[in-house]
């Protein structure tokens, strides 16, 4: 096993990042910072050609947040000066404080003694591995893909790796941690005659290398799936009961209850969760949960952006809307206890309430039972990517492929790509079977609305509900 | 720092390198309503440094490349381990041979922005004032809005000599208008990106916004719309208009990936539509993307690509240019695309479905694909214009190809210097209900 250590870096700074709180804690009711010095790598090979570079995710950098008379302010930079650090914060700060026109005044942000850290562990580091045998592992798996048809014109193999380690300091709390998070992808593009069908896998977690090793017998099916694609029909749009994969029953309690319930859209009246609190949104057999504490995976660590220990958040219990996910702004907007959802893209983007590992828990039913009781439907199956709508509870999933069902089996057509939208209470309010399989997937990242992007997981059981097709 | 960077890549024996530098100075206002909920500053420095060696395999020579971050304020030994792993990992990279930017006596011109010589904090307090002066309009209203504006100054010296330098204004928002009450209250979401203090148009993208708010309000589920094309205008047509650049990329038609190749013809034999010409540009005007020189250094000079719907160049990087034996272009990152032969008003005279904003537009340049809910779109036929929202539309630019018509009347969007409006005829509308 290899254990994840503090960072050097972070450490060498951190009597002065301690000092210049403690200077600046004189001028303003509330102050503190957060250190990150993440390192990435990303391997990736196609027939023609290998290359390892840093990820562009790696980033060292420092934010001191600062509240004075019930206002909030942050000033971002990834290097510290040579001369006094407090001055120069305040300097920067004050002008923040000073900007005109009407402005938020929040009550005083919280800072409750604590001092903790967590490293964590994979089992082979990516960092110390020769980058070789890497490229290696993942063109073997390529090849796979690309030799099962000569209509499959393109294959790569990718692998990212991240160390992520970040230092929070405030006068009361002093938090360290690091671990390391991992993703994986094979791409494969198809052509027939016009037609191009693009394709991927993905596979993730808080792992190492050994995460590569669950590539390799996933590589003959996926690129039997792509040209699958190719063959694929459009779907004629209408209402179906649909059989969704954990991937995907993931991306809806993602869509809808995940974004749905960030408390920073109650704050600013975004969220039309926040009027359906302790009253039915789903079916009595929905269990979901957010919590970057309870499972592993890519959305876990011991403590947010914001200093805020990590927590377990049960957004739906027995159909019932019971709470939301919140950073400590909209906490203390609205009166609650933050959950350890203030989340930053990087150091220099602000934090924001963002889910952390999201899913639906699983129920007791069997897949072949789901999908035999469908009259006709579809089996959906691969994720590409999905929209929120909090305000309107509209929801919108883009999917790859999806399997027709008719008189319970699989006929074996397949329909590609395919729109999934809905009314959010009334997809969930449709659940009516759950299985008892439970996955994660936290490949790519997710973003509030069209940016600040985080590494989040999802998933679930598979699930039946109805949804509009298109 | 590029010092310490340059004397690193000496001890670490490089054969060659290329630095990037950016430095960014930027100011950050998020409301809620009209209310200041939080200012940040944001002052970073990063590093891209790219290590390069060449070697031989198989009898023919090869290049290996290696991209590493250098973190602003590291000190040497950081730097020197740093680089050590970059010249090591690019040596066991056994690619195929090819060329790196070499200096050119090209000089192309830099950017010029009105938010010349004004402070970060009056150039955003123009914008913010110019973003709220309609706010209420007719009763609809700015929820919330984030708006970012930053001075953005890249260096990029290589080892061959190359060493050139741009300073670039880069705005962007995103705001949330609302119209009605309580539970039957409804929401539009809108970004945008500026490079100039153009208060006129930052002022219309909130009133076009608040308009169409206050028409979701009374929008009808959305109904049967089979056999309607599809019209899209502003930053959803620029999306579908991207495809044609993306595709003539060196890197997607070396790969194997574009959908056309020089010489192709990207319309369709008989096809009705308008006849596609395209330029790749360094610049538009108002758009924060674009750039004198490539991540290369290579200066960059507007090429024509496609004349009436033949392919005439590539859009080629010093690499792939190598790899498909073209010339070089350097990665222009934006377009003008050529107007087309009939007139907005006259496109929006045609029955059609007009779909001004989806939950999430896509358009996938590889296969084609596009779709996305519908927030809100306007059905009109028989003489009448309904608002309408929910459901979906999805299609295929490959489908469209040689079919899409296209305004007359061209507009500066994020990304492109295009016609305002199109017509894709093959789109497959879900009905709401």
């Amino acid at each position: 096993m290899h254990q994840c250590t503090a960072s050097a870096q972070l450490g060498q700074r951190a009597p002065r990042l301690r000092a210049a709180v403690a200077e600046l804690r004189k001028r303003y009711g509330y102050v503190s910072v957060l250190g990150t010095d993440s390192k990435g790598i990303v391997f990736g090979v196609t027939a023609r050609e290998r290359g390892v570079d840093d990820s562009q995710w790696s980033e060292r950098g420092f934010v001191f947040r600062a509240q004075k008379a019930g206002r909030i302010v942050e000033y971002a930079m990834n290097d510290l000066p040579e001369d006094d650090l407090a001055a120069h914060v305040a300097a920067r700060l004050d002008r923040l404080f000073a900007s005109s026109g009407g402005v938020a005044s929040y009550p005083s942000l919280p800072d409750e003694p604590a001092r903790s850290a967590w490293f964590a562990k994979v089992a082979e580091d990516p960092f110390s591995a020769a980058p070789e045998s890497i490229l290696d592992r993942l063109d073997a798996v390529r090849k796979i893909a690309g030799d099962v048809s000569p209509e499959i014109v393109f294959t790569r193999g990718v692998a990212e790796y991240m160390q992520v380690a970040k230092l929070f300091i405030s006068p009361e709390r002093d938090l360290e941690q690091s671990y390391i998070w991992g993703q994986a992808y094979l791409v494969a593009v198809a052509k027939r005659g016009d037609l191009t069908k693009e394709n991927y896998e993905a596979f993730s977690g808080l792992k190492g290398i050994e995460m590569l090793e669950e590539m390799t017998p996933r590589a003959g099916p996926f690129a039997i799936q792509t040209i699958e694609m190719l063959g694929a029909e459009k779907i004629v749009p209408g209402e179906y009961e649909v059989i969704a994969s954990p991937e995907i029953s993931g991306l809806i309690a993602h869509e809808a209850f995940g974004h749905g319930v960030e408390t920073d859209m109650f704050v600013k009246g975004r969220a039309l969760a926040k009027d359906y609190l302790g009253r039915p949104v789903a079916s009595e057999i929905v269990d979901m949960f957010d919590g970057a504490e309870g499972v592993e995976h890519c959305g876990t660590y011991l403590f947010d952006d914001e200093g805020t220990f990590a927590t377990r958040t049960q957004i739906i219990k027995d159909g019932i809307l019971l709470a939301g996910i919140s950073d400590l702004q909209s906490a203390l907007a609205l009166g609650t206890k933050p959950t350890g959802n203030g989340r930053r893209q990087a150091f220099d983007h602000k934090a924001y309430a963002r889910m952390t590992n999201t899913y639906i828990r699983p129920g007791k039913d069997k897949v072949g039972d789901m999908i035999a009781s469908v009259k006709h439907g579809y089996l959906l199956e691969k994720m590409n990517s999905g929209m929120e709508d909090p305000k309107n509870w509209g929801i919108q999933l883009v999917l790859s492929l999806a399997r027709e069902i008719r008189d319970g089996r699989l006929t074996g057509k397949v329909v590609a790509p395919v729109l999934c939208s809905g009314y959010v209470p009334q997809v969930l309010s449709d659940i009516s079977m759950v299985s008892g399989d439970f996955a994660l997937s936290g490949s790519g990242y997710c973003g509030k609305g069209h940016k600040e992007y985080v590494k989040v997981s999802s998933g679930g059981p598979y699930i039946k509900t109805k949804m509009r097709l298109g | 720092m590029i010092d310490l960077i340059k004397s690193g890549l000496k001890v670490a024996c490089a054969d060659d390198w290329k630095i990037i530098e950016r430095k960014n100075e930027s100011l950050e206002w998020y409301f809620i309503g009209e209310a200041l909920d939080v200012a940040r500053a944001v002052e970073t420095a990063s590093y891209d440094v790219s290590v390069y060696s060449e070697g031989a395999a198989e009898g023919a020579k090869t290049r290996g490349e290696c991209i590493v971050k250098i973190q602003s304020g590291s000190e040497e030994e950081e730097i020197g381990l740093t680089l050590r792993r970059a010249v090591a990992t690019a040596a066991a990279m056994k690619n195929p041979w090819y060329p790196l930017a070499e200096p050119s006596t090209e000089v192309p011109p830099k950017p010029k922005s009105g938010f010349d010589g004004l402070s970060m904090g009056e150039a955003m307090e123009r914008v913010r004032s110019a973003l709220y002066a309609p706010d209420g309009l007719d009763g609809a209203r700015i929820n919330s809005l984030e708006l970012f504006l930053g001075m953005e100054a890249t260096r990029i010296v290589n080892s061959r000599g190359v060493d050139v330098a741009w300073a670039t204004w880069r705005g962007r928002g995103e705001f949330v208008v609302n119209a009605g009450a309580g539970g039957g209250e409804v929401e539009l979401y809108h970004e945008f990106e500026f490079s100039e203090p153009d208060t006129k148009r930052l002022s219309e993208i909130v009133q076009r916004q608040l308009a169409a708010v206050r028409d979701r309000l009374v929008a009808a589920p959305t109904p049967d719309c089979a056999g309607l094309p599809l019209l899209l205008s502003g930053e959803l047509a620029g999306k579908v208009y991207g495809y044609y650049l993306a595709n003539l990329y060196g890197d997607a038609v070396y790969e194997k990936v574009s959908n056309f190749n020089l010489g192709d013809r990207v319309g369709k034999e008989g096809g009705k539509g308008d006849p596609v010409g395209l330029r790749a540009v360094p610049y538009v005007k108002g758009s924060p993307n674009g750039a004198p020189y490539d991540e290369l250094g290579f200066p960059l000079v507007a090429v024509k690509c496609i004349e009436d719907d033949k392919v005439l160049r590539l859009v080629t990087s010093v690499k792939y240019a190598h790899y498909l034996d073209l010339p070089v272009t350097g990665m222009l990152p934006l377009f003008e695309l050529a107007p087309g032969s009939r007139t907005e008003k006259e496109l929006r005279s045609m029955p059609h479905i007009e779909a001004v904003a989806f939950s999430d537009f896509y358009v996938d340049s590889t296969t084609g694909d596009f779709g996305g809910e519908i927030r809100l779109a306007y059905v009109n036929r028989d003489g009448a214009r309904i608002p309408v929202t929910g459901g979906s539309i999805t299609g295929s630019v490959t489908a469209n190809r040689g079919e899409m018509l296209l305004s007359r009347e061209i507009e500066a969007k994020a990304r492109s210097l295009s016609p305002v409006a199109c017509i894709l005829p093959s789109a497959t509308v879900s009905p709401a209900t």
